[in-house]
């Protein structure tokens, strides 16, 4: 075999090896995006992020929410659409590390049970991305024109002229009643 | 089997019969044929009903007539509970549906939902016996952050005036509650906060508190103040200007907009204007202006003259519109000494940038004056300023605190007579005079204001006088 190898010309050696290194990269390339898509998926949706009891009033208010599946079509956001930086997939790879990294500390080794939830509603937009809402409505800047009173606050938005994030106006969105939820935990399970 | 030329033959024709109706078209002359009526009236001699069009006419003549609210049936852009709202209200509050149907949110179809609803778990949610059983709340108040999910710049403008503290800072100035309570109020166990509810918040606003239905206290509302404080934090009130429910522009750019609190002893503003060249022309001639041209658009030629918008807030020339009346301004005009403005924070009594303001005013004024008489008219202004401050606020301030240092003052100013001028030297008398000059109403600056300064500080010299040489605060 060796022989017989060595005895091909040079090119088509470097050729055959080639071949053999590419088809080993794409498998290795297949196998490593199954596994990074399959991982960031399963760890993207309410189901993964509810196994964590600190967030059972949210997983709560979501299940009750337009954007968690209570809506005729039975479309759901998940939790990552809303809560990473979907500007980019390096911007979401790398927001998904940070704030996954910072819940696992806070889950383990703080006092979850001191914080504030309705005081951090009100810095809203700073775990919320607007990347994310308009990854889905993507069309929000026509779709808003049709309707003259959807038309005058958007115009705002997309012209600039106002710093307002999409939670500023739509502050509820994505979980329903959820103040109840935060107040009485235990009815979240 | 056909000829080929038969088609063209019947295209002709038919061309030439269209060219002939068409021309027929033209001459016919289409005003009703009068023989028509008498007609109708022989085959058919009951009345005829007033056609729909008759009654528009007879709204727009009767502006805020109800009638014809009682019998709106609107579908279009409204969802069903908002049909319903306007369903109810058109009979039980015909007014504010009326109003909202001559206004621009009811044309673009803002409904009353759009702004009154609220989420179940906000502390002002309400629901009222139609909504029972439903997923729609309510709150009867409707906070500026709400307004400003539509119009968020003008809601941040605001936020950056002086208008801003109105009721922050009656509510922080100890000297102001114990005025309104103890003084006003009397130390009435019941009735000592009269003086607040039917004076000071109408103006100035309140924090409005809640009962444990979520609907807002008697003593906290109706506040009909510029500087409201809603449960959620946010500070204003946009319907003091554009009046509920109809949020009308041209209403908020005439300056009785303005004149339900920039009024009186302490602040003539109203009657500073009218009696300018300004206020007169707008008197004169004001209801055939042209009113309701667009923000920004709004310019010399829909009016003779300015009204209060039109130099503080309105876009004009280059200048761009701004809900912020702290911005053209240079002075602090109703400070006990007037200094130049010079602070980002709205709760500062300096709040605006003096230079700038200045500069933009006088954009203002250019747009119809020439630069010549605009920089003589504030050097007027500004000397008239510059008078009160060092030949009477310093003055009186000095011999204030000498007294106060020699124990030769009341505890209670109210009832000092001595205090009580120096009071009404800057906060009535001066405020008139700096106010009448830097906006031109020469009675205002002289008689109801100049005037008398002077004869508060020879009155207050010689109260001085006698403390300081007898050691005594004089009988009356």
């Amino acid at each position: 075999m060796r022989s017989h190898l060595q005895q091909l010309p040079k090119w088509l050696r470097i050729a055959l090896i080639a071949i053999v290194v590419l088809l080993f990269a794409a498998v290795f390339a297949y196998f490593s995006w199954m596994i990074t898509d399959e991982g960031l998926n399963r760890t993207s949706h309410a189901d993964f992020c509810a196994q964590c009891h600190t967030m059972k009033p949210f997983w709560a208010s979501y299940q009750e929410d337009i954007h968690g599946g209570a809506n005729e079509f039975g479309v759901q956001a998940s939790c990552t659409n809303c809560h990473l930086d979907n500007s980019s997939s390096s911007a979401y790879f790398m927001s998904k590390a940070v704030k996954g990294l910072h819940d696992l500390r806070v889950e383990w080794f703080a006092d979850t049970d001191a914080i504030d939830w309705e005081a951090m509603r009100e810095r809203r937009e700073e775990y919320t991305y607007d990347s994310g809402c308009l990854s889905c409505h993507g069309n929000l800047k026509d779709a808003t024109k049709r309707n003259a009173k959807s038309f005058l606050p958007h115009k705002a938005y997309f012209d600039g002229t106002t710093d307002k994030h999409c939670v500023s106006c739509h502050p509820h969105v994505g979980h329903k009643n959820m103040s109840h939820y935060i107040a009485n935990p235990h009815e979240a399970y | 089997m056909k000829r080929p030329g038969s088609w063209r033959t019947f295209v002709l024709i038919l061309a030439g019969l269209m060219l002939i109706g068409a021309l027929a078209g033209c001459m016919y002359n289409p005003a009703p044929a009068p023989a028509e009526a008498p007609q109708a009236s022989e085959t058919a001699p009951t009345p005829v009903p007033p056609s729909p069009k008759t009654i528009v006419v007879e709204v727009e003549r009767n502006v805020g007539a109800i009638n014809p609210a009682n019998s709106l049936e609107i579908t279009r852009g409204l969802d069903e509970v908002a049909q319903e709202c306007v369903d109810c209200h058109k009979k039980e509050t015909p007014g504010i549906v009326n109003d909202w149907r001559e206004s621009r949110h009811g044309h673009v179809g803002v409904s009353c939902l759009d702004c009154h609803i609220v989420s179940k778990e906000d502390p002002t949610a309400t629901q009222h016996e139609t909504l029972v059983g439903t997923d729609v709340y309510i709150s009867v108040l409707v906070p500026p952050s709400r307004c400003a999910e539509c119009h968020p710049k003008e809601v941040d403008e605001f936020a950056h005036s002086g208008h801003y503290r109105a009721a922050l800072q009656v509510e922080a100035k100890d000297s102001m509650q114990t005025l309104m309570h103890v003084h006003e109020g009397r130390n009435h166990p019941e009735l000592n906060n009269a003086t607040q509810e039917t004076g000071c918040m109408q103006c100035h606003g309140m924090r409005i508190q809640l009962d444990s239905e979520g609907n807002p206290t008697p003593e906290t509302w109706p506040a009909s103040g510029i500087g409201n404080v809603y449960p959620d934090g946010s500070v204003g009130n946009c319907t003091v200007c554009h009046t509920r429910h109809k949020f009308d522009i041209a209403e908020a750019r005439k300056p009785e907009a303005c004149a339900s609190c920039h009024l009186g002893p302490d602040h003539p503003d109203i009657e500073i204007y009218e009696n300018t060249k300004h206020g007169q022309i707008y008197a004169a001639e004001g209801d055939t202006w042209k009113w309701d041209s667009a923000p920004d658009a709004w310019e010399p030629g829909d009016y003779r003259a300015p009204t209060c918008a039109t130099c503080h807030m309105s876009g004009i020339g280059e200048l761009s519109t701004t809900h912020n009346v702290s911005e053209r301004l240079y002075w602090n005009l109703w400070a006990k000494r007037s200094e130049v403005r010079n602070s980002n924070d709205p709760m500062s009594p300096l709040t605006g940038d003096g230079e700038q303001g200045r500069a933009k005013m006088k954009m203002v004024c250019t747009a119809c004056h020439s630069e010549r008489m605009t920089d003589a008219y504030f050097m007027h202004g500004d000397k008239a300023v510059r008078l009160y401050n060092e030949g009477y606020y310093d003055p009186a301030l000095k011999m204030l605190n000498e007294l106060k240092e020699k124990g030769l003052l009341k505890e209670n100013p109210w009832a000092d007579e001595f205090q009580k001028i120096y009071y009404h030297l800057w906060h009535h008398q001066g405020r008139r005079a700096r106010q009448g000059a830097m906006m031109g109403a020469p009675d205002w600056a002289h008689w109801h204001g100049f005037f008398e300064l002077q004869q508060d500080l020879y009155r207050m010299e010689d109260i001085y006088n006698y403390r300081m040489e007898t050691g005594q605060i004089e009988k009356p």
